[in-house]
C-alpha cells in the first residue's frame, strides 16, 4: 500500500529531521543546571513559523519531541514530559505573537518569546507534577535568566540564518 | 534587524526576570521572637529584643541561650562538635540551631514562616 504524500509533508519531514539531529546534537552537551540547555532547535521552530506558518511550526517540533525522545530513550520519562510541556507553551506563545504581531515581530523577539514561554511551561510542570515545593519557586529567576540569555543567542542565529534563506517559492 | 516589536519584547523579557528576582528573592523577614525546644517540650518562648541568656539544661548537659541585638545564638552548648554553636547569630524567620546531643532546638520565628533549610 502507497500513502500518498504531499510536498508539504516531505517539507515537514525533512525539517523535523534537521530539528532533531540539533535536539540529539544538543542533549550530547553537558548542562549546567538541570532544565538549562540551549535550546538551538527553537531556532528551527522559529524559522519555521516565519517563512511556512504555525501549522507546519507545531508539526515539526511536535515530531521533533517525539521522535528526539524516542532516539535518545527518554520518551515517557519526566525529561520527555518537561520538554513537550515546554514546547507546548512555546508553541502557543509563538502562535499567539505571531498572530497578533505578524511580520513586525523578526526572528529575534520571537525567538526571546518561545525561550521564555518554553521555559515557564517546563518549570510549571515541574512544579506541578514532579517537585511540588515552594522552595523549587527560587530557582525560577535563575532559570529564566538563562532562557533569556539562550533566546537572545538563538535569536540571533535565526535573524542571520533568515538573512540566508529566500523566501519560500 | 531588530524591529520595535522585538526591542519590546525583549524589555519586556528583562522586566518579567527581574520581577522574578524581586518576587522570589527578597530576604527572609526578620525574626521577632525565639523560640527554645528542649526534648519534646517548648521550655521558652521570649522576644528578640531584651538582651538576656538562659541556660537549658539537656540530657548532655547545659545549652546557653544568649539574645542580643535582635538575634539569639546557642552560645555554648555539651556537644563536642560545636554545631550548635557554629549556626552563629540567627536573624531571620525560620533560622535555627540545633544540639542534638543535648536534644535543644533555638529558632527565631518571624511573622511569617520561611524554610529552614534549602537542598537542591
Amino acid at each position: 500500500m502507497q500513502i500518498a504524500t504531499t510536498r508539504e509533508d516531505h517539507r515537514i519531514a525533512w525539517l523535523a529531521a534537521l530539528a532533531i539531529a540539533v535536539h540529539i546534537l544538543e542533549a550530547a552537551f553537558p548542562s549546567p543546571l538541570p532544565g538549562v540547555k540551549p535550546g538551538l532547535a527553537n531556532v528551527i521552530t522559529v524559522l519555521v513559523l516565519v517563512l511556512y506558518g504555525w501549522r507546519m511550526a507545531a508539526w515539526v517540533t511536535g515530531l521533533r519531541v517525539l521522535a528526539g525522545s524516542l532516539v535518545i530513550g527518554t520518551f515517557l520519562s519526566p525529561t520527555f514530559w518537561l520538554s513537550a510541556a515546554g514546547a507546548l507553551c512555546s508553541l502557543t506563545a509563538l502562535g499567539l505573537a505571531h498572530r497578533l504581531a505578524g511580520r513586525t515581530l523578526s526572528p529575534m523577539g520571537l525567538c526571546v518569546l518561545a525561550a521564555l514561554a518554553h521555559m515557564l511551561g517546563q518549570f510549571l510542570l515541574a512544579w506541578w507534577l514532579f517537585i511540588p515545593h515552594a522552595s523549587l519557586l527560587k530557582l525560577l529567576p535563575v532559570l529564566l535568566t538563562f532562557s533569556l540569555i539562550f533566546g537572545l543567542v538563538s535569536g540571533t542565529m535565526a535573524v542571520l540564518m533568515q538573512r540566508r534563506l529566500s523566501p519560500p517559492a | 534587524m531588530i524591529t520595535r516589536a522585538d526591542a519590546l519584547v525583549i524589555l519586556l523579557a528583562c522586566g518579567l526576570v527581574a520581577g522574578t528576582y524581586a518576587w522570589l528573592w527578597s530576604p527572609g523577614a526578620p525574626a521577632t521572637q525565639v523560640r527554645v525546644i528542649s526534648g519534646n517540650e517548648e521550655v521558652a518562648r521570649l522576644p528578640l529584643d531584651e538582651a538576656q541568656q538562659l541556660e537549658i539544661t539537656g540530657p548532655a548537659g547545659i545549652t546557653v541561650v544568649e539574645i542580643a541585638d535582635g538575634a539569639a545564638r546557642c552560645a555554648a552548648s555539651p556537644g563536642t562538635q560545636g554545631i550548635c554553636q557554629s549556626a552563629g547569630w540567627l536573624k531571620r524567620a525560620g533560622d535555627m540551631a540545633v544540639s542534638l546531643p543535648n536534644r535543644v532546638i533555638i529558632e527565631v520565628l518571624g511573622d511569617e514562616t520561611e524554610f529552614d533549610s534549602m537542598n537542591y
